[in-house]
């Protein structure tokens, strides 16, 4: 009989290879690494990577289905979004998503998937059933972020050049608003209600907010910070808190969403990008590009509670079920 | 969005002008049931065929980039280009014409030519000409530096070559000239703040500074060679280096720009440019780009349709995103854009060859702390008249 200590280190070296998930409580983590072409898992539970994915080359963007079943990752010099089965932790296919993806936003039926094209200035709504290309969308110059509003009905896709927001309506599929914003924008999100947007502005050191019905700047909220370069965005799921990375001050701007005022700074790693909430709004994890690292920082006390070593050059943030 | 024209050789003002429609075609289209407001730029370009044609390229992609913003709120931009010949009166022809704004400065007597537009009450933006003395004693209110200055490369000079690479002593040959002794004066300033020396023994020295005019710096280059100099110890500032062929390539270099830089979304704005002309962008044609674009954001933030509101919103320091990964603002004392540089060198052996420029960035410069880079404001000498 195999000793119960050997028994359980054997389960471990499953789990941590390329083998099948348990059934997980807390939710994954999901970490892109830009120059490992690796995806991370950590488990939220422990904070412990339980696993790495081979997906491709350049990984940046990454997302998750509702339903949690599938992971997304936009692979750059590939010109695809993989598809990682969840449970196998294998890509099982790929998507063929224009030139140079880099971001992307999953509806939240998970129909669709938003894709911005940087280099051709538009954005691709891809059909997750069958991969197919619904449509391509003009928008602005040098496209990245996307968000999807929480009902599905709208799409924001940040223009780093125009400094613009193109407001895609998802039933029409087409452009049916521009709003300008600070110097520029790298990424937007929702507040859960759909009535608000934050918009970071890497140059500008700002983060705009868009009274979403009006399509119009409300606020532009101030980075008190030397240099703060903020690039990722994440509401909190009860709608309370922003949080913003900004990659040059090495911090976290914890944003009080009904006083459109920043509240603190939390110091997390070196060039902090991605950013992502758990579903019970507990979590945040953080990507740090620099530092390699992924920063857990407890919403409720705003501290950094843990560090985990992910690959080279994590960039994305996306947690599942 | 834009075109994908390939254009070689020298561009004409014909074929400059024409170049212009294809790119807004789409959206001139696009908004015809709409009135726009079109404002117009004067481009002052410089007799020498290639620098009027890296100026122009540059301007147009800034036109493109402006216009896909301008466009979206009912307004335009238009260039006019107009060549500065001796003699001729194309600053005041500009001056003239309505413009807004007026990009320029590249070239001999560049500089000087774009503050007699300044004079004539238009603000002007300087892309070319990077004179000590046009942001101090000759300093002009309307006068937007988006060139670097003479300080700013030699400080980034001395900011790698003695911080960095610990080579102190330091001895300059000058022609004499006045950008000669602008850079002399430059290098003895920065040179002593960062604990270096300056000495006339130029066999005993780390690094010999080419205190020379543009057109004298390639011959200047290979004398100093000839005469035993280790060319990865000759510095020298501007983009001369870089239009060499890559075999004679050499020295160490102060840069505004360079085509194969990639962070900060720089990548995006090289192959942009690449794709719309064939040809790789170099620092006169991102200071045109930046030129146009700015003025474009000044439309459209700021609704600047005269020069006065255009000062002002230049003046109030927005912050530029010039794909140097910092905001890029006007310096209030001296209205010098204040901005990451580049110091670049010849590449190794194996490198030399195929479709790389013949320098290579060595490293960027400025980081957080732009403000050590040119002029300070406890020295300058600008006193803008109200």
């Amino acid at each position: 009989m195999m000793p119960r200590r050997a028994g359980l280190a054997l389960l471990s070296l499953t789990m941590l290879g390329a083998g099948a998930a348990p059934a997980a409580a807390e939710p994954l983590v999901y970490v892109s690494n830009e120059r490992s072409n690796t995806v991370t898992v950590i488990d939220a539970a422990s904070d412990k990577v339980v696993a790495t994915i081979a997906v491709g080359n350049r990984p940046r963007g990454i997302g998750v289905s509702p339903d949690g079943k599938t992971v997304y990752v936009a692979l750059g010099h590939d010109n695809a979004i993989a598809v990682v089965d969840a449970a196998s932790r294998t890509v099982k296919g790929r998507f063929s998503a224009g030139s140079d993806p880099e971001a992307f936003a999953v509806s939240p039926d998970g129909a669709r998937l938003y894709v911005s094209n940087e280099d051709a200035n538009t954005a691709s709504v891809i059909d997750t059933r069958t991969g197919k290309v619904l449509a391509v969308i003009p928008v602005g110059t040098e496209p990245e972020g996307v968000s999807v509003s929480p009902d599905g009905r709208l799409v924001y896709v940040t223009a780093e050049t125009t400094h613009t927001i193109s407001v895609i309506d998802t039933s029409a599929l087409k452009t049916v608003g521009t709003i300008l914003v600070g110097s520029r924008p790298r990424e937007s999100a929702f507040t859960p209600d759909g009535q608000r947007a934050f918009v970071t502005a890497e140059i500008g050191g700002q983060v705009s907010v868009i009274d979403v019905a009006k399509k119009v700047v409300v606020s532009t909220l101030k980075l008190d910070r030397p240099g703060p370069k903020p690039k990722g965005v994440v509401v909190h799921p009860v709608g309370k808190w922003a949080y913003v990375a900004n990659g040059g001050s090495n911090d976290v701007a914890v944003i009080d969403v009904e006083a459109l005022k920043v509240a603190a700074f939390i110091p997390v790693g070196v060039r902090p990008w991605g950013i992502g909430i758990t579903r019970d709004g507990k979590k945040l994890y953080v990507a740090n590009g620099v530092s390699e690292t992924v920063s857990v920082i407890d919403t409720e006390s705003q501290k950094v509670v843990a560090t985990v070593t992910a690959g080279k050059g994590p960039w994305g943030i996306a947690v599942g079920r | 969005m834009a075109p994908a024209h390939r254009v070689t050789g020298r561009l004409g003002r014909r074929a400059f002008l024409a170049s212009l429609s294809g790119g807004g075609a789409a959206l001139l289209a696009a908004r015809a049931a709409c009135a726009e407001d079109v404002v117009t730029v004067g481009l002052l370009l410089p007799a020498d065929a290639e620098r009027a044609t890296e100026l122009s390229r540059g301007a147009a992609l800034g036109l493109d980039d402006a216009n896909a913003l301008a466009t979206l709120f009912a307004k335009r931009l238009r260039l006019e280009p107009e060549t500065d010949r001796a003699g001729s009166s194309a600053g005041r022809v500009l001056a003239r014409t309505g413009t807004l704004a007026v990009v320029g400065g590249a070239g001999p007597g560049g500089g000087e030519a774009l503050l007699q537009v300044a004079g004539a009450g238009i603000p002007v933006l300087n892309v070319g000409a990077p004179d000590d003395r046009l942001r101090n004693d000759a300093c002009d209110r309307r006068a937007f530096h988006v060139t670097p200055s003479v300080s700013m490369y030699v400080d980034a000079l001395t900011q790698i070559l003695i911080e960095q690479r610990k080579l102190p002593r330091w001895s300059v040959v000058s022609d004499g000239s006045p950008r000669g002794a602008e850079v002399e004066a430059a290098a003895r300033r920065s040179v002593a703040r960062r604990g270096g020396s300056i000495g006339p023994d130029a066999a005993a020295t780390d690094v010999l500074l080419l205190a020379v005019d543009d057109r004298g710096l390639d011959a200047a280059m290979a004398r100093a060679i000839a005469e035993g100099r280790r060319p990865d110890r000759i510095a020298a500032i501007g983009e001369s280096g870089m239009r060499v062929p890559a075999e004679r390539a050499a020295g160490i270099w102060a840069l505004g720009w360079h085509q194969e830089l990639e962070r900060f979304s720089a990548r995006e704005l090289n192959r942009r440019f690449r794709r719309r002309w064939n040809a790789p962008m170099t620092e006169t044609a991102w200071a045109g780009w930046a030129a146009v674009k700015l003025v474009g954001e000044a439309v459209v933030r700021a609704g600047a349709t005269d020069g006065a509101a255009l000062v002002a919103f230049l003046e109030s320091a927005p912050p530029f995103d010039g794909h140097k990964g910092e905001a890029l603002t006007f310096r209030k004392w001296d209205h010098q854009l204040r901005q990451p540089l580049y110091v670049a060198g010849a590449r190794k052996g194996e490198e030399i060859g195929g479709p790389l420029a013949p320098l290579a960035v060595l490293a960027d410069v400025g980081g957080k702390n732009l403000d050590a880079l040119g002029t300070a404001m406890t020295e300058s000498r600008c006193r803008f008249a109200s």
